[in-house]
């Protein structure tokens, strides 16, 4: 799937709303939490690393892709949650 | 001479209990027929109660508000039984199969069998001369749940009521029995003080029957229902053993043969969620003029 | 009149059956190191339990030992804060059964025969754990 500079994902039933998105440089992600669960999302890799707090039902978390590459965006609480993220 | 209106309840020839232990089997071949994941035991072990003389779940003589079976509500579990009790005069035999619907409703069926050995021959009927019966019971929780509510003092309510026939129509007669056949009803209030490891049980039953119905429902000395009281403590002493006593009163209607409480002394052994033994002494009170009726019980239950 | 009011307290009392907090229950579970032992103990059998595969598969376990761990501890009476959801939020959404439910607690026995806890001890643990079945289990 390929968005425009604002998208949101969804995270709800512990999973993403998506599972793979193609995005241009400089692009925010909103993570809108609808989930009866609290989520805490993360990115660690070597060209980009994001680390949100604990992200209680009802908050969005906003993340700027600025730097290209590969991004699996992953729940430090929720393993099996994954989205990954291509940044041109 | 009574007429064969009260001696016999047919419809078009069929009795009731032509059709509760096909329809027994049936809720118990539809119940092991589930799919897998509901096959999986839900309820922990020790929590139905093995199966009292009448059928319906609970001790060895006191009828429970638990429903048979080790399903949870989302399911149907069942129960199979067969007991001997050994007397100073008699034999008294059980074989029976309760199904439950969801936590919520039960339905048994047994047959007794009372033999009455050299008695037999004393009482003129023949020596090994046999008394049998029939019930069929259902019971319905109410309300409460006795393992879950831990934080309250209101026990598991349900309500039962048991269709009994008595065969030996005619030697019933000659003991002053009014009819073969007869309903209890029955309210029990059951609670497991999981804190003390202590299983209370309270059960008030209307009922006419002669030694549990074996001989018949009401007599000369009194044709009216009374209530009796049946009642049961049992403490666990590991997570396989259980040991209590209980006690069973019952209506004293028949002028040929006075009848008192029943008492018993237990231990239930379950080796797992789908066998479990039980071994008890019994003091069953006087019975058709033999005296006090003493002796061991020993009960095998298979259930899932 | 008089009659409702008496009736009421009745039931407020019959529905209330107290807990015992002062009756050295976390003492006899083994304090802070026995509880943690429970815990763990609990949380190996949930995480290979084919009953729970659904419910412990897509859930950290470095995040829930130490909040269940805490939850354990306030229950049996210790000076734990637990600063997690209450069992009914944390579990909502699940979609938890009785016979889920009842899995648990036959492996939170398991676990605690393993760390060598007594029978009646248990016991008088479950009691206070039983009740929650009616925030845990929605369906």
């Amino acid at each position: 799937m390929t968005a425009d500079n604002n998208t949101t994902v969804v995270q709800q039933h512990r999973a993403f709303s998506i599972a793979e998105i193609n995005l241009p440089q400089g692009a925010t992600l909103h993570f809108s939490n609808e989930d009866d669960f609290t989520h805490e999302i993360y990115i660690e890799t070597p060209q980009f690393s994001f680390e949100s707090d604990e992200q209680e039902p009802g908050t969005v978390v906003n993340v700027t892709f600025t730097a290209s590459g590969h991004f699996p965006v992953r729940c430090h609480i929720h393993p099996k949650m994954h989205l990954d993220v291509d940044v041109q | 001479m009574l007429s064969g209106g009260l001696w016999s309840r047919s419809l078009c020839g069929w009795r009731w209990k032509d059709f509760a232990l096909p329809a027994l089997c049936a809720a118990l071949l539809l119940g092991t027929c589930q799919p897998a994941a509901a096959q999986e035991s839900g309820r922990l072990i020790a929590t139905q109660g093995v199966s009292e003389v009448d059928g319906a779940a609970g001790g060895g003589l006191a009828a429970w508000s638990l429903i048979t079976g080790y399903e949870t509500r989302d399911a149907i579990g069942g129960n199979l039984h067969g007991t001997y009790i050994s007397l100073n005069s008699f034999g008294l035999g059980s074989l029976g199969a309760s199904a439950g619907f969801y936590d919520r409703l039960e339905l048994s069926y047994t047959h007794d069998w009372f033999d009455t050995r050299s008695a037999g021959g004393r009482l003129g009927l023949g020596n090994g001369y046999l008394f049998n019966l029939d019930v069929a019971g259902a019971k319905l929780r109410l309300y409460g749940d006795a393992v879950y509510d831990q934080d309250s003092w209101i026990p598991q309510l349900s309500a039962g009521v048991q269709f009994k026939a008595a065969e030996n129509h005619d030697v019933l007669k000659a003991i002053g029995a009014r009819s073969p056949d007869g309903v209890d009803m029955y309210l029990a209030a059951t609670k497991l003080f999981l804190a003390e490891s202590l299983l209370l049980s309270a059960t008030i039953r209307a009922t006419k029957a002669n030694q549990f119905g074996i001989l018949g429902f009401g007599g000369d000395r009194n044709n009216s229902y009374s209530a009796q009281f049946e009642g049961s403590a049992a403490y666990l002493v590991t997570r396989r053993l259980a040991l209590g006593a209980e006690l069973r009163s019952k209506p004293d209607n028949l002028g040929f043969a006075r009848e008192g409480t029943a008492f018993d002394a237990f231990a239930a052994y379950f080796l797992s969620k789908t066998v479990s033994a039980t071994l008890a002494f019994v003091a069953l009170g006087p019975i058709a003029r033999q005296g006090d009726q003493n002796g061991v019980y020993l009960s095998l239950q298979a259930g899932f | 009149m008089m009659r409702r009011i008496v009736i009421a307290t009745l039931f407020m009392i019959a529905t209330s059956r107290g807990t015992g907090a002062t009756d050295r229950l976390f003492e006899q579970l083994g304090g802070q190191p026995g509880i943690a032992k429970i815990a763990s103990n609990a949380l190996d059998l949930y995480f290979t339990d084919p009953r729970l595969a659904n419910d412990f598969d897509n859930i950290n376990r470095d995040f829930l030992q130490p909040r269940f761990t805490a939850y354990l501890c306030r229950i049996a009476g210790g000076p734990c804060i637990y600063k997690g959801h209450s069992m009914k939020r944390s579990h909502k959404g699940l979609a938890i059964t009785q016979a889920r439910f009842n899995a648990v607690v036959e492996d939170l026995q398991t676990a605690m025969d393993r760390a060598g806890v007594p029978f009646h001890v248990q016991n008088r643990f479950l009691a206070r754990l039983a009740p929650l079945e009616r925030d845990i289990v929605t369906q």
